[in-house]
């Protein structure tokens, strides 16, 4: 500890300014780039037509003759935007954790960056916005298979209780719901706490904290279920849930880095966020690597162990042809060797250009990962799927999502201005 | 009655030590502009040290010569049906043809899951700079090494031909006899070897500070001797300091994967195989997550009693206990969600024999054994939503044996309900354990009573010179908030003047 150290704010540049601004400026090139490029090469690969005869057709295929297979095998504009969907996503939930996670904890050091994780947070309201297009018949019938599954289909059939349109469109309500009233109750009971100063409202943050947490854990599991599992209906894994945890708040504390990073360099939080909590923000992201990589290897480990068909088919598809399993060796070697090797030095997590160059490894993993999640089942594995439509829709959405951090972080401080832990934090130091 | 009170009262209330018995302070009220005192009622160095060296120092009392006798008669037991095991055979056990493994793996298991406490005190939570660690990881660890020896002890009787247990190391042989590598079994044997050695150091290394403070306070030369050949020539030095909290912090960073890697590996046992109910992938985290649950929930039960008889309840303060119920219910809730989980996919996968071996679980012929399971470990452990319960030392002693049993039965129902009743119906069996099984379990138990009991008796109960350095912080802060509260009165009374 830093005993008696105080830092000065009076001269902190706190506040986002004109910043706001370039942010929005620089988002929308990204989402007009975007849009443009996914239009442009969309029409080229025939994204936006001739999808419905073909869908019809490959399911005449497989009442007729071919398999019958849990998944769609028919490329659409949908995987793509999917897997960038659910990138950002988890990403904004893993914001929502960290700051349900400070307060249950009543953390000390974590409180200079709350401010930033409470307006990522706030992005899932964007999210839902981004997920409206997902969910209208045509798309969802693109990606799900037990929207319409192969008549004979008696896998699907035992759980069409459970997947079916209407109850699925309910549960995504209830999911985001969840997300984004937390996500607003706390990011207002903190800005209206930098004008009042009232303590009270911490306790009341921390008290809630815990319903926060278990309610979280249930949705982003049946999140990570719905929107993701079930683009194989016959496939199952209990640890799936914990995976997709695993990924928000890995991916969370690398945008985190980033962003104060970002803010630095502009010369906001300069003094704020010292070395000591980006060092700490960088053991985040180790100690989430290694969470993320012994989940992965618990799931895979089992399932290849017993060696059971309908079990080890997900991971065959993945590594049957040589992209896929190159793809699958980026993950065992990219999502966990490299970052887990680069931030075990303290010297690389203090200094910025470091952590910045690990942060965004870090994010291109995760994006990777999701890639991994939806991809694989086109054309049942056999054909790498990439385009540049899925680098296009990557660009736009993450365009839209900087906009939607730069309102969410104007207007106010970037720091919890009045939090009663705000002095241990500035002082905090790692022992 | 009130005489027969007073004649008990020495036997009741049976201090261990000269300590005078400490008041109940409660510091667990929350403020959020504020830390509170770890270490209650004036404490300083010197009575902190006092305490804790009396337990070792004075004679000890009725009570401990109670608790002890009662645990080593208990560990009698092993004694006796150790060897008619070895000299009968598993045929003593009531394992059947479907339920090979019984009472001996899930003993087993439980242990190994009791013995994850410790680590994770002494570990992760000083990686998380969560300083009222510093009053329980003694203990904790303590309890964590003499669980591991518990557990370590069932595989090599539960092999049937315990002379052979040390084919389980892969020593080399003219025979050209290895263990199969591809086994969790085997696997076990590294991991849990593994943990004991780290775990045993780890206890080891944090206690040698304190070890030379006994050395140094020795009156007679046996314990000079002992004490000073433990504490390894520490004189307390600047550069020893260095060093020693360097290498504490490279353990706690090599022990950390440890706490999740042990327990892992003990539910692949169950689950790289293609039984029903064992075969699911969320086993790992939800293993760790059970171990950690009943290894504070042990840890409560010793240390509720044990602050009482040896007057520490300035030292393991409520706080401490209330934080030990918090982790309590929240691991209590991760292991309900992966019930949730497990029941959830059984259906959701649609393989039938997956969904009838977790309906068969609740209302099969072990539904009592599950419904014990539940209540005990989901149900039981939500009490502590409520602070008045989670503050009060009755509700979380009876908690913590609640969950003592809940994870036991634990074990139990996943061990054997899955077997007893799996694939082939045709081959399908009632498991009833024998008297060997019960009394085997029940010297264990016994077996690790009494090494507590000698861990009370001979070595510091608390970690001294961590406590000493959290009663620093204390000060200091304290300091400083007096400086901060003073300039504030200053400031209002110069603001008043101006008026």
């Amino acid at each position: 500890m830093r005993h008696g150290v105080t830092v000065d704010l009076s001269t902190e540049n706190r506040t986002l300014g004109s910043l706001s601004g370039k942010m929005i400026a620089l988002g929308t090139t990204l989402a007009v780039l975007g849009l443009i490029g996914t239009l442009a090469l969309g029409n080229l690969e025939g994204a936006f037509g001739g999808h419905e005869v073909e869908s019809s057709a490959a399911a005449h295929d497989a009442g007729s003759h071919g398999p019958i297979h849990g998944f769609v095998t028919e490329w659409s504009i949908w995987h793509p935007y999917l897997v960038s969907a659910c990138f950002f996503l988890t990403m904004t939930l893993g914001g929502l954790f960290f700051v349900l996670v400070h307060h249950i904890t009543n953390a000390g050091w974590s409180t200079v960056v709350r401010r930033l994780a409470e307006g990522v947070s706030r992005n899932v309201v964007l999210m839902a916005l981004i997920f409206i297009p997902l969910v209208f018949p045509d798309s969802m019938e693109a990606l799900y298979k037990w929207v319409h599954p192969d008549p004979g289909d008696e896998i699907i059939a035992v759980k069409s209780s459970y997947l079916n349109y209407n109850w699925f469109l309910i549960r995504l309500a209830i999911y985001f719901t969840i997300w984004i009233t937390f996500a607003w109750s706390y990011h207002r009971s903190s800005v209206a706490q930098d004008r009042d100063g009232d303590v009270q409202r911490s306790s009341r943050m921390s008290r809630m904290s815990p319903v926060g947490v278990a309610l979280f854990a249930m949705s982003v599991t049946f999140a990570g279920y719905d929107l993701l599992m079930s683009l194989d209906a016959h496939w199952f894994s209990t640890i799936f849930g914990v995976y997709i945890f695993a990924g928000c708040v890995l991916s969370f504390h690398a945008l985190l880095a980033l962003i104060v990073v970002f803010l630095q360099a502009n010369g906001r939080l300069t003094r704020a966020v010292s070395d000591e909590h980006m060092q700490d923000i960088g053991k985040m992201m180790f100690a989430f690597t290694v969470f993320w990589a012994y989940i992965a290897f618990s799931q895979y480990m089992l399932y290849w162990y017993a060696n059971i068909p309908e079990e080890t088919i997900w991971f065959v598809r993945r590594q049957s042809t040589w992209m896929w399993s190159f793809w699958s060796w980026v993950m065992v070697v990219g999502h966990f060797f490299v970052p887990f090797l680069f931030l075990v030095s303290k010297h690389i997590k203090r200094k910025r250009a470091t952590i910045a160059l690990g942060a965004l490894w870090v994010l291109a993993m995760h994006w990777a990962d999701m890639y991994y999640l939806v991809m694989p089942q086109i054309s049942n594995g056999t054909e790498f799927p990439f385009t540049m439509i899925d680098i296009t829709i990557l660009v736009g959405m993450a365009g839209i999502f900087i906009i939607g951090l730069a309102l969410s972080l104007r207007g106010h401080s970037l720091i919890a201005e009045k939090d009663p832990r705000m002095s241990e934090s500035l002082a905090f130091e790692n022992a | 009655m009130k005489r027969l009170l007073e004649a008990l009262k020495p036997i009741l209330r049976p201090e261990l030590t000269g300590n005078a018995e400490s008041p109940e302070v409660d510091n667990t009220a929350y403020s959020p502009d504020s830390r509170v005192d770890l270490i209650t009622g004036g404490n300083d160095n010197t009575t902190i040290t006092d305490k804790v060296c009396s337990i070792v120092e004075d004679k000890p009392t009725i009570g401990w010569w109670g608790f002890f006798l009662l645990a080593f008669s208990v560990l009698g037991l092993l004694g006796i049906f150790v060897p008619f095991l070895i000299f009968w055979g598993v045929g003593t056990w009531g394992v059947n043809n479907p339920v090979g493994w019984g009472y001996a793996i899930v003993n087993f298991v439980f242990w190994v899951g009791i013995g994850h406490a410790g680590t994770l005190i002494s570990a992760i939570l000083f990686l998380f700079r969560q300083k009222w660690r510093t009053s329980i990881n003694r203990a904790a660890e303590a309890m964590t090494i003499f669980a591991v020896i518990c557990a370590g002890m069932f595989p090599g009787i539960h092999v049937g031909r315990a002379w052979f247990a040390y084919w389980m190391f892969p020593l080399p042989n003219q025979m050209e006899l290895w263990p199969n590598f591809r086994s969790p079994l085997l696997w076990d044997v590294f991991a849990v070897g593994t943990y004991f050695t780290v775990s045993l150091l780890f206890w080891y290394m944090g206690m040698i500070p304190d070890l030379a403070t006994l050395r140094d306070r020795a009156k007679n030369s046996v314990r000079k001797i002992a004490y000073g050949a433990l504490s390894l020539g520490w004189t307390g030095s600047n550069r020893q300091w260095h060093v020693y909290e360097r290498s504490y912090l490279l353990l706690a960073a090599l022990a950390t994967p440890l706490v999740l890697s042990v327990h892992s590996v003990v539910s692949f046992d169950f689950a790289v195989s293609q039984v029903p109910g064992w075969h699911t992938t969320i086993f790992p985290p939800y293993f760790v997550a059970g171990a950690i649950f009943s290894g504070f929930a042990m840890v409560l039960t010793l240390l509720v009693p044990a602050r009482q008889l040896f007057g520490l309840k300035d030292v393991i303060t409520l706080k401490h206990l209330e934080n030990m119920n918090k982790i309590i219910m929240l691991t209590g809730m991760l292991v309900g969600y992966a019930y949730s989980q497990e029941f959830f996919m059984a259906w959701y996968g649609g393989v039938k024999v997956e969904k009838f071996a977790f309906i068969n679980r609740a209302f099969g012929q072990y539904a009592w054994a599950y419904w014990i399971m539940v209540s005990c470990n989901v149900l039981a452990p939500q009490i502590f939503w409520f602070k008045k319960m989670r503050t009060n030392i009755w509700v979380m002693f009876v908690v913590s044996i609640f969950v003592n049993i809940g994870m036991w039965f634990e074990r139990f129902v996943i061990t054997v309900t899955s077997l007893a009743n799996d694939y082939t119906s045709s081959a399908w069996d009632y498991y009833t354990p024998k008297l060997a099984d019960v009394m085997i379990m029940l010297g264990a138990f016994g077996l690790f009573f009494t090494l507590f009991a000698l861990f009370c008796r001979f070595l510091p109960f608390i970690a001294m010179s961590e406590v000493r350095g959290v009663l620093a912080d204390q000060a200091h802060s304290r300091e400083a908030a007096l400086a901060r509260h003073s300039s504030e009165a200053d400031s209002a009374s110069g603001s008043q003047g101006e008026n």
